[in-house]
């Protein structure tokens, strides 16, 4: 079964998703996070991700116990890169594996939604008005505090 | 259970430095990413009410941030020491 990872390469999501698989399976997810150029009207030339790292790697590894045993997962991998992501490369891969397929979809946009809010991972994002950190007003304190 | 002399009585109440590392935003607003604080209570509150002192700039951000002691995400009255890795969380913003 594929573990977690924070990468300063490019990621391999087909190796991801290959990883995951296996006799038990009958559903396998990958979803991939790409670098995207236009939001709204804004342009982005590139992003630039930044983890506290072993928070980072225990805050994956706890989601993934956890969508394994919520979901019944077969298998399950999470990778994110670190540094800098180009226009159209992949910043976060996330693939798994299930009985079902309502189970398998399941898990991945759980997955996503949690490390969206819990991981500390940050992006910097380049553009013609410079280089901006995200800090998103919307995401509250991270870890759930109170 | 008071204790008015405490900067004078030793022990947990003394302020002690303890190293705090900042990231993202916050280090880029602070111009670093680690310093050195004295908080007057030995506390993640502590710690937070030192950080915002030393550093105004980022006091907004800080509000917003959560504190991690140890590797872990930690609460205001979670307990802090010199030998402590404290890290600013601030709002994530990965995927």
């Amino acid at each position: 079964m594929a573990g977690v990872q924070l990468v300063h390469e490019p990621i391999d999501a087909t190796a991801l998703l290959a990883a995951v698989a296996g006799p038990a399976a009958g559903a396998n997810v990958l979803f991939t996070g790409t670098t995207r150029q236009m939001t709204g009207a804004a342009t982005t030339d590139w992003l630039d991700y930044e983890a506290y790292e072993p928070l980072a790697r225990t805050e994956l590894e706890r989601l993934r116990a956890e969508a394994t045993d919520q979901f019944g997962l077969t298998g399950c991998g999470i990778i994110h890169r670190l540094g800098r992501v180009a226009i159209g490369e992949v910043s976060v891969a996330v693939a798994v594996s299930a009985a079902h397929r309502r189970e398998a979809f399941a898990a991945a946009e759980w997955l996503l939604d949690q490390l969206k809010r819990q991981v500390p991972i940050w992006k910097r994002e380049a553009g013609p008005a410079g280089m901006m950190w995200v800090h998103p007003e919307s995401a509250g304190r991270p870890g759930g505090t109170p | 259970m008071k204790r008015p002399d405490k900067q004078q009585s030793g022990g947990d109440a003394r302020p002690l430095p303890v190293q705090v590392h900042l990231f993202a935003g916050m280090a880029a607003a602070a111009g670093q990413r680690q310093l050195e604080l004295q908080p007057t209570v030995a506390t993640v509150a502590g710690v937070r009410a030192a950080l915002a002192a030393a550093a105004p700039g980022i006091a907004q951000l800080l509000a917003r941030s959560a504190v991690a002691v140890g590797g872990r995400y930690a609460t205001d009255e979670t307990p802090v020491g010199p030998d402590d890795e404290i890290a600013i969380i601030p709002p994530v913003s990965g995927g």
